[in-house]
């Protein structure tokens, strides 16, 4: 694969640059998934790979280079399956994109930070996309075919980035402007009148584009206090006013305030939406209020106690996130954290447990664990898609990863994961179980 | 006038403190992306079906003009950033 020799050419090319990082993995992943009495499996060799870094030009210019190659997600179900005519699962939904993402840009440092780069997404195997927001109506079919369908699916995505943060004293200017391009194929399909079969009668591809700009001014009246005020505005580009988008926030912040042996954080934001699609979809537009507070309180040496909550409030809209963890870190920087969340008021109120542990066995071998379950109360669920009665979802994550470190910056890992989620028949946000083993190499400089 | 503030203070925090999601869902709540959590991995930018999803400042912003509320970026999300 091409993308992987890519990735290898990086790394020996790695040496040359001022910090990087590089990640590779080489996956088996074999996945199920039930639907009434078909049992679906697979099992693939999928790839992850990843490398970021920067080259130095001088001391004010650098060249920003990054690629990934994410295969991981993929799952195609055209391994045995309990019943052959069964072979091809019916739900193409259940079938994952790969991608490959790669990026290049150039970094000015003077007047603050200055960024362009560009990037590109290219999609394999993408599922196919409803969105209504296309133009679809590209031709008249011929006269032989009944319309049957379209079928969209999205090919690649660009990205033009501009960045540009300036510091003046105690307060900054953000300009954070954004290009995202949408290449897609639309496959129009149709039913023949005289042979009675279904076809496709025509294939086009199009672009749809936004520009999405972000500023902000911030005001640091204190190391630990600011005040700020910002604009998102997404601009739809495809002569589309209706699915524009405005957000307008003022926000004060206290960060990492210490009162003892508390460690506290809190935001306090006020925001104001401005979209038609949104007022016609029926979410919360107008002014609404955020309240985030997060403290860490110290026990003893290593030992901590975290605690976070935020509420979002706004007309007829309330809703709450909770989060409480508990984390013990040891000088050899082996680690046991635990912890529970819940989000309640919202359209996916769910609860979750989690423990993740990293033991350092010797200086050079540690083996990490992570373990998580979350579960979807069926009480919030409000969808505008289907029957929303009963939809609930489980995930339950296992994880262990084993890594040898050769030097400080260079290990070897491998590891098993598997990924429960429980099966609801016919539904398109289904996604199947799965578990995989895993080899690979990271490497980091800094 | 104590007992009431004291009454009041007791009910609020026995409300946060019991999770049982008395809060109804409001119609008109829309997904809300966790900055403090998400990291901009996009792994819900892959899944969503609709094209709503875009990373800003590393972060991921969800389109409230494109989104139709499937949930898929909410399962997949590894740190549940996303409710």
């Amino acid at each position: 694969m091409k993308q992987a020799a890519v990735l290898a050419i990086f790394f020996l090319a790695a040496p040359l640059f001022a910090d990087y990082q590089f990640e590779f993995k080489g996956y088996d992943v074999l996945g199920e998934s039930r639907s009434g009495s078909g049992v679906y499996k697979s099992n693939a060799g999928l790839l992850y790979g990843v490398f970021n870094a920067t080259l130095p030009l001088s001391p004010a210019w650098d060249i920003l280079l990054s690629e990934e190659l994410d295969d991981v997600l993929r799952l195609s179900y055209d391994g045995p399956a309990a019943n052959p005519v069964d072979r091809i699962s019916p739900f193409s939904e259940k079938k994952l994109p790969s991608s490959n993402n790669v990026a290049a840009g150039l970094r000015f440092t003077g007047l603050g930070t200055l960024s362009l780069s560009f990037k590109n997404m290219e999609y394999w195997d993408a599922l196919p996309i409803y969105p209504e927001f296309l133009q679809t109506n590209y031709v008249s079919a011929d006269p032989n075919y009944v319309w049957s369908g379209d079928m969209v699916k999205r090919q690649s995505r660009n990205n033009i980035n501009a960045y540009w943060l300036i510091p003046i004293s105690d307060f900054s200017v953000l300009a954070d402007i954004n290009y995202f391009g949408l290449n897609y194929s639309l496959d129009q399909g149709g039913a023949n009148i005289n042979t009675f079969t279904d076809t496709v009668f025509g294939s086009w591809s199009g672009t749809y584009q936004d520009l999405w700009s972000r500023f902000s001014l911030g005001w640091a009246i204190d190391p630990a206090f600011n005040l700020s005020a910002g604009v998102l505005n997404k601009s739809d580009l495809n002569d589309n006013s209706k699915y524009d988008l405005h957000r307008y926030t003022v926000q004060m912040k206290g960060n990492q305030v210490t009162l003892g042996d508390n460690n506290f954080t809190w935001s306090l934001s006020g925001r104001w939406y401005e979209s038609e699609q949104m007022k016609e979809n029926g979410f919360a537009v107008g002014p609404g209020a955020l309240l985030y507070a997060r403290d860490v309180f110290t026990l003893d040496r290593g030992l901590f106690l975290k605690g976070s909550m935020s509420l979002e409030v706004g007309h007829n809209l309330y809703k709450e996130r909770f989060e409480f963890a508990f984390r013990k870190a040891w000088e050899n920087e082996s680690s046991v954290e635990t912890g529970y969340f819940t989000n309640q008021g919202g359209l996916f109120p769910t609860q979750g447990l989690y423990l993740r542990t990293k033991n350092y066995l010797t200086p050079r071998f540690s083996v990490s664990t992570d373990s998580k379950s979350v579960y979807e109360g069926p009480e919030g669920f409000y969808s505008k898609l289907i029957n929303p009665d009963g939809i609930r979802f489980i995930k339950a994550i296992g994880a262990i990863e084993g890594a040898f470190s050769i030097s400080k910056h260079f290990e070897f890992l491998g590891g098993v994961d598997y990924t429960y989620y429980n099966s609801m028949a016919f539904e398109d946000t289904d996604f199947p179980s799965r578990g995989g083993v895993y080899l690979g190499v990271r490497t980091w400089v800094q | 006038m104590k007992k009431n503030l004291r009454s009041a203070v007791v009910f609020i925090l026995l409300c946060l403190g019991c999770f049982q999601g008395c809060v109804n869902p409001s119609k008109e709540s829309f997904l809300t992306v966790e900055e403090t959590s998400c990291i901009g991995c996009g792994a819900c930018v892959k899944v969503c079906k609709y094209d709503a999803i875009t990373i800003i400042g590393n972060k991921a912003v969800i389109d409230p003009s494109k989104c139709q509320l499937c949930g898929r970026c909410v399962k997949v999300c590894p740190y549940d950033a996303i409710h």
